[in-house]
């Protein structure tokens, strides 16, 4: 917990689907308003269950959903 | 604010209000104390009346948002869970251990009992403290 560097793409699906509430999607995937507000944010990192059950709502591939940055690191 | 976050705000607060009352009707404030069952009887109704205000509290927060509180925890209140739990559990193992080396200092059962009951609501409020900034950080 605290910022993740996972980024993600949620709000912007929530509003390309009829305007999905938090509350709404938090129900589909089985968690609580507060923790997909947290997701978010960046400042929950969810488990990879919970990725793939937002990633099944919103019908689209993972990585549609969650990306991670790539860094000076990883291109050593 | 989640069922669970409120949850813990309301056993923090009377975590505090508990431990205040202990140490200023309970707590002998001496090693080698006799003892007393008037700080007995003061403490056992001071725990009995927690328990009820925590019920009620909860039963009143659980009124007002009966769904939240249907829900069961998700993964993030788990680990919230898990690492306010982990933290007191230091604290407490800290000055649990720190109230046994008091014995070579003069302190006798009595006090040792006292110092260990005062380590536990230490404990407890780093516990529940701990619960709300993780909720609140994450928010």
């Amino acid at each position: 917990m605290g910022n993740t560097s996972i980024e993600n793409r949620i709000r912007r699906l929530r509003f390309d689907h009829n305007e999905m509430t938090q509350q709404d999607l938090a129900e589909k995937v089985g968690v609580t308003r507060q923790t997909i507000n947290a997701i978010e944010l960046g400042k929950y990192s969810p488990s990879l269950e919970v990725a793939f059950r937002i990633a099944r709502v919103f019908g689209v591939p993972l990585e549609e959903v969650f990306s991670y940055p790539q860094t000076d690191e990883d291109t050593r | 604010m989640s069922f669970r976050e409120k949850s813990a705000w309301i056993i923090l607060v009377m975590l505090v209000l508990l431990t205040a009352l202990y140490l200023l009707h309970v707590f002998p404030w001496t090693l080698a104390p006799e003892p007393s069952y008037e700080r007995f009887h003061i403490l056992g109704a001071s725990i009995i009346a927690f328990v009820v205000i925590v019920v009620i509290a909860h039963i009143v927060v659980a009124i007002q948002s009966p769904r939240d509180a249907k829900t069961p925890k998700d993964e993030r209140e788990r680990l919230i869970e898990l690492k306010s739990t982990a933290v007191s559990a230091y604290v407490y193992a800290f000055l649990s251990l720190g109230s046994i080396v008091t014995l070579h200092a003069g302190a006798n059962q009595f006090g040792l009992a006292y110092l260990v009951t005062l380590a536990f609501g230490i404990a407890e409020i780093v516990n529940y403290a701990t619960r709300v900034y993780l909720y609140r950080r994450d928010s």
